[in-house]
């Protein structure tokens, strides 16, 4: 049972979280064409499968209704960034040590 | 009475004498005391047999004191109670009236027929099964099984035919927050409790036991030129004036999971419901110390022969003296210098004691233990008559929750005995998990180990110097002569003798988890608490490689076994999910609804008149709403409201097909794709303002596609400048269908103008109701009639209702259910989300492809584009009609070519999405998904269920079966 920790709420159990998959960047909308079509079946049906760190996001449901984007260890289940930086949006209080 | 029992005052501080309670064993009437274990009653009673052994049937004791117990297994009931099998007799607390019952044996526990076979236990070695009974093929279905399910299994459940048979007990389950949490309350976890507390900290402390003490209990020392009695008594009591600190007795700590989670069952007795706790801690100290374990030697098995610190247990705590002629085998000096003093002092006569350089070879006697055969150090034999055995090989730490996450053991190079790490993630071991013995060293290390934990949550305390050690004294002589191996018992409670693991290692299983499923060994209620390191070792002496190489088995929770019942907690029955009403549920009851469980959701089904039929009522509510009016609950969809500069664009991307430029007011059909271009969701998009819109959601789909935006509007574009809000259930919906829904309405003071000019088809008007609370109402249909879907401030819902019935009486306003919904909704050919949209269709299967706007940037575009999607031999939707009226369609059919034949297979054309019988039409007609559907209009096909073993001829044609011009939605 996973202690998330989220930017806006701090650790929180996993139960409070929807999960969302690894974080995927997806193409601009609109491209017609071979080549972007490649990209979106890249972005849509494909996926590392880390052994190891990866990106991912959780839906925090049960709390602040944010997504949430955040590293985690898949073998240690550590989370190391919790800074969600692909949001573009400012750090949360990390007080999940 | 109690002829094991000592009157001496000084034993027995776990018992209560003044409180003398009856139990049952086998029928015989005897008594113990108030806080006896039923081991504890029965061996003050002088019974030492308690049980026969799995396999063999051989006569078994009581080997321990507590949770390890491989062999005193019982089936227990309280009077009036269902009984259940498999209690360790060490762990059942007595009470009032208990009845007790031995198992594995018949016709009696001492004369058991299936004993015979201990005679042929060669026969019965490891892979007995598989070799034996694997020919003929027939053998085992038809006749082994049935043979060997009578012999195999450990203990029956019976139902007393007094007891309740639906007794249940609802368990309760509870979070706990903590700083420190610490299982085990002997020495090491107590010391470190109060050193916790003192600093204010927030602290759980865990004992499995019903009293906190652990070895102290037993083991009569002394610490600080204190005795260890007044040692505890002094620490329980400054630990009792703590109110930071939470203490749990009776409560087994059986599995740790990650960052700092860890689960534990606190038990009341028998039959009394127990509570999960789950409990969350940033530090967690492992202070489960260590068990003890059996020497292995031929016929190691016999009742009386028993673990020496259990022995001293049932002496202090209980004041029981197992036997009176003892003779003592314990490897380590100290310990034997004890346990000869205080068993000497207790009365019990010492017969011999095996010294170094001696070993145990061999015990005789049937029931009960009468002799053993000590090897001198001159290789002499000598035989000792005696009533009890004390043995000790060593002590195993109990590191099992140190290794439930990620974990991985040290190993003592020289006896196997596994170790946890001084820390592992936020878990500290101390005292017995680290190897530490000695009851200084042991409180020098909890201090120090709990000031490290302190130290690493903030608290800051003067770390001390680590601990300096010395391991004790473990028996290495476990290989003894191979003639005596074949009743040399390593897993007592699965009869794994030394020649299973001899054979096993011969055979190839030298791999520990294959070795451990192949002989059983470790397996079972106890899971080898007691023999696993023994088995080890003696499997590194046969396959001649170091113990330390085969490493250990996974362990995996629950530590040791834990009710299924307190797992699942109070969530039984109907407080398994929670059930959601709408907010029309109370008017629609008094209205005679029948409602129907769907999701979490309670739907109206159908609202039967007296004495009608199901199919009676849904064909009279259609009937209703195809000619006068009838209202539906729709509250169920989710509702959400888009604001903000970016909304235009954001619904834009959101839809498939073009719902952007609408006039304030408006409101278009919306179809949502995935971002793989398969439709996701069906709905509607409204306009209420520049920049603000109303969306609405399948029910089924409601909580997803509010997940879906949000995750679209925070991580998709988070520049684009929307808030969204889930308004689902703020508001009632109603929706008013029929071609009289306009005049009804109209009675209604909704200060809206519902003329056909100023309120069309496709629009959204806002309203007020008496009392100045507002209202949305859409003109949209789902059933194909003129429609006004009324929104309601939730909590208005029911009165509002009371009043449309009252006032549509003249109406004949009939209320309908998701039945009659689905009929209308399959007359029109309207889409359902789990059957037509099914999470494989694109708009182009379901004839949508029209609507698939060119000229915007929607999500799932670029892969709707893909030339598979597109192909001709897809599943495409149609509507099937029955030939003859007569003819029903079997719902969950087929499609195929020709008519169902027993003699040819044919292949599948397509299937049913939905079939009724429509009321409308007076036919039976369906929707299916056929392959190349669009192109095989009027075509003849055949329904068929193999199951039903049904055929129907149907005809192809445009799945919308009524009014195809759609001009009754205008009314």
């Amino acid at each position: 049972m996973l202690l998330i920790p989220c930017p806006w709420c701090g650790s929180r159990d996993e139960r409070e979280f929807d999960y969302g998959g690894q974080h995927v960047d997806y193409p601009e909308l609109n491209q017609a064409g071979d080549l972007p079509q490649d990209a979106w079946h890249k972005a849509v049906h494909l996926r590392d499968n880390s052994r190891g760190e990866i990106r991912e996001l959780w839906y925090h449901r049960s709390g602040c209704e944010r997504w949430i984007s955040v590293m985690r260890n898949t073998l240690t289940h550590q989370f190391c960034d919790t800074s969600n930086s692909r949001q573009g949006e400012g750090v949360g209080d990390d007080d999940a040590a | 009475m109690q002829p094991n029992r000592i009157t001496k005052d000084e034993y027995g501080q776990s018992i209560d004498r003044t409180k003398l309670l009856t139990f049952t064993f086998d029928g015989q009437k005897l008594t113990g005391f108030a806080g006896d274990t039923v081991a504890s009653a029965l061996l003050a009673n002088n019974v030492h047999l308690i049980a026969r052994s799995i396999k063999y049937h051989r006569p078994r004791g009581i080997l321990s004191c507590g949770v390890e117990e491989p062999t005193a297994l019982i089936e227990c009931a309280r009077p009036g109670h269902k009984a259940f099998p498999n209690h360790k007799a060490t762990e059942v607390m007595l009470s009032e009236g208990l009845i007790v019952k031995s198992q594995n044996n018949w016709p009696s526990r001492n004369f058991d027929a299936i004993a015979a076979l201990s005679f042929g236990s060669r026969l019965l070695q490891a892979g007995f099964y598989y070799k034996t009974f694997k020919w003929p093929l027939w053998g085992w279905p038809k006749l082994y099984e049935k043979v060997i399910r009578k012999f195999a299994g450990s203990g029956r459940i019976r139902f007393d035919e007094s007891a309740d048979p639906n007794e249940s007990v609802a368990m309760d389950q509870r979070n706990k927050f903590c700083q420190i949490l610490i299982i085990g309350g002997g020495p090491a976890g107590l010391n470190a409790a109060l050193e916790c507390a003192l600093q204010g900290l927030r602290v759980v402390i865990i004992e499995q036991d019903s009293e906190f003490g652990g070895s102290l209990l037993w083991n009569k020392a002394s610490i600080d030129r204190m005795s260890t009695d007044s040692w505890l008594a002094n620490t329980l009591d400054a630990l009792h004036q703590c109110s930071n600190l939470t203490m749990l007795p009776n409560t087994l700590a059986f599995g740790h999971y990650d960052h700092g989670m860890l689960l534990a069952y606190q038990s009341f007795g028998l039959d009394e419901p127990g509570v999960l706790w789950k409990i969350r801690a940033e530090r967690i100290l492992l202070a489960s110390g260590a068990i003890e374990r059996p020497l292995v030697f031929s016929n190691n098995d016999r009742p009386g022969i028993m673990l020496a610190s259990a022995v001293r247990a049932y002496l202090h705590r209980y004041a029981v003296r197992p036997g009176h002629r003892a003779v003592l085998a314990i490897t380590d000096e100290k310990q034997r210098q004890a346990t000869e003093l205080e068993l000497a002092d207790a009365g019990i006569t010492i017969a011999a004691t095996v010294n170094p350089g001696e070993q145990l070879i061999d015990s005789t006697g049937h029931r009960r233990i009468r002799s053993v055969a000590i090897k001198t150090k001159e290789g002499k034999i000598v035989h000792h008559s005696c009533d009890l055995v004390c043995v000790s090989g060593g002590w195993t730490p109990t590191v099992h929750l140190a290794a439930h996450v990620h974990g991985a053991l040290e190993l003592n190079p020289d006896s196997y005995t596994p170790y946890a790490p001084s820390q592992q993630g936020c878990m500290l071991a101390m005292g017995a998990n680290r190897g530490i013995f000695e009851l200084e060293a042991v409180l020098a290390d909890s201090e120090n180990q709990a000031k490290e934990a302190m130290s690493q949550i903030g608290i800051s305390v003067k770390l001390g110097k680590s601990v300096e050690f010395q391991s004790i004294q473990e028996s290495l002589e476990f290989r003894i002569s191979n003639d005596r191996c074949g009743s040399a018992f390593v897993d007592l409670q699965n009869d794994v003798t030394c020649s299973d693991l001899i054979q096993a290692v011969s055979e190839g299983y030298s791999d520990i988890e294959l070795l451990k499923r192949y002989t059983l060994t470790g397996m079972g209620t106890d899971q080898g608490k007691t023999s696993w390191v023994n088995a080890v070792n003696e499997i590194a002496a046969v396959s001649e490689s170091p113990a330390t190489q085969l490493r250990h088995t996974s362990f995996r929770p629950p530590y040791s076994p834990v009710l299924f019942a307190g797992l699942a907690g109070a969530r039984t029955g109907k407080f398994m999910t929670p059930v959601r009403k709408t907010p029309l549920h109370r008017v629609l009851e008094n209205l005679g609804c029948v409602f129907q469980h769907s999701g979490d959701w309670l739907y109206a089904r159908h609202f039967p008149k007296q004495n009608e039929t199901m199919e009676e009522s849904v064909n009279r509510e259609v009937n209703a709403v195809r000619t006068s009016v009838g209202f539906v609950d729709m509250s169920t969809l989710g509702k959400f409201e888009v604001k903000g500069p970016g909304a235009e664009l954001f619904v834009s991307r959101l839809y498939c097909n073009d719902v952007s430029q609408m006039p304030l007011g408006k409101v278009r059909y919306g179809l949502m794709l995935r971002e793989d271009g398969i439709i996701f969701d069906d709905g509607t998009v409204a306009r209420l303002g520049d920049e603000h819109y109303l969306l609405t959601a399948t029910t089924a789909n409601a909580d997803a596609v509010w997940r879906w935006i949000t995750r679209l509007a925070q991580i998709q574009w988070p520049n684009l400048e929307v808030t969204l809000t889930d308004v689902s259930e703020q508001w009632a919906t109603i929706a008013i269908a029929g071609p009289k829904s306009r005049a009804l309405l109209s009675k209604f003071d909704l200060s809206v103008n519902t003329d056909r000019l100023n309120f069309p088809f496709g629009t959204i008007r806002e309203g007020t109701l008496p009392g100045n609370q507002k209202c949305r109402i859409y003109a949209v249909s789902y059933s194909g009639e003129m429609c006004f879907e009324v929104n309601i401030p939730a909590g208005f819902g029911c009165s509002f209702v009371e009043r449309l019935m009252d006032v549509g009486q003249e109406f004949g306003i009939t209320p309908y259910g998701i039945e009659a919904l689905d009929v209308l909704r399959i007359e029109k050919g309207h889409l359902a989300v789990g059957s037509e949209i099914d999470g494989r269709t694109t708009p182009y299967d379901l004839g949508l492809g029209k609507m698939v706007a060119k000229d915007k940037d929607f999500i799932g575009q670029t892969l709707l584009n893909r030339s598979g999607l597109k192909s001709e031999e897809r599943l495409q939707l149609v509507g099937l009609t029955a030939i003859n009226e007569k003819f029903e369609i079997p719902a969950g059919g087929v499609v195929v070519e020709q008519p169902l034949s027993e003699k040819s297979q044919q292949r599948l054309s397509g299937w049913l999405t939905a079939a009724v019988y429509s009321p409308t039409l007076k036919i039976w007609v369906a929707l299916a998904l056929l392959k190349n559907g669009q192109n095989r209009q009027d075509d003849k096909l055949w329904v068929t269920s193999p199951i039903a073993g049904q055929s129907t001829q149907v005809e192809v044609c445009h799945p919308c079966f009524f009014d195809t011009e759609g001009t009754r939605l205008h009314g």
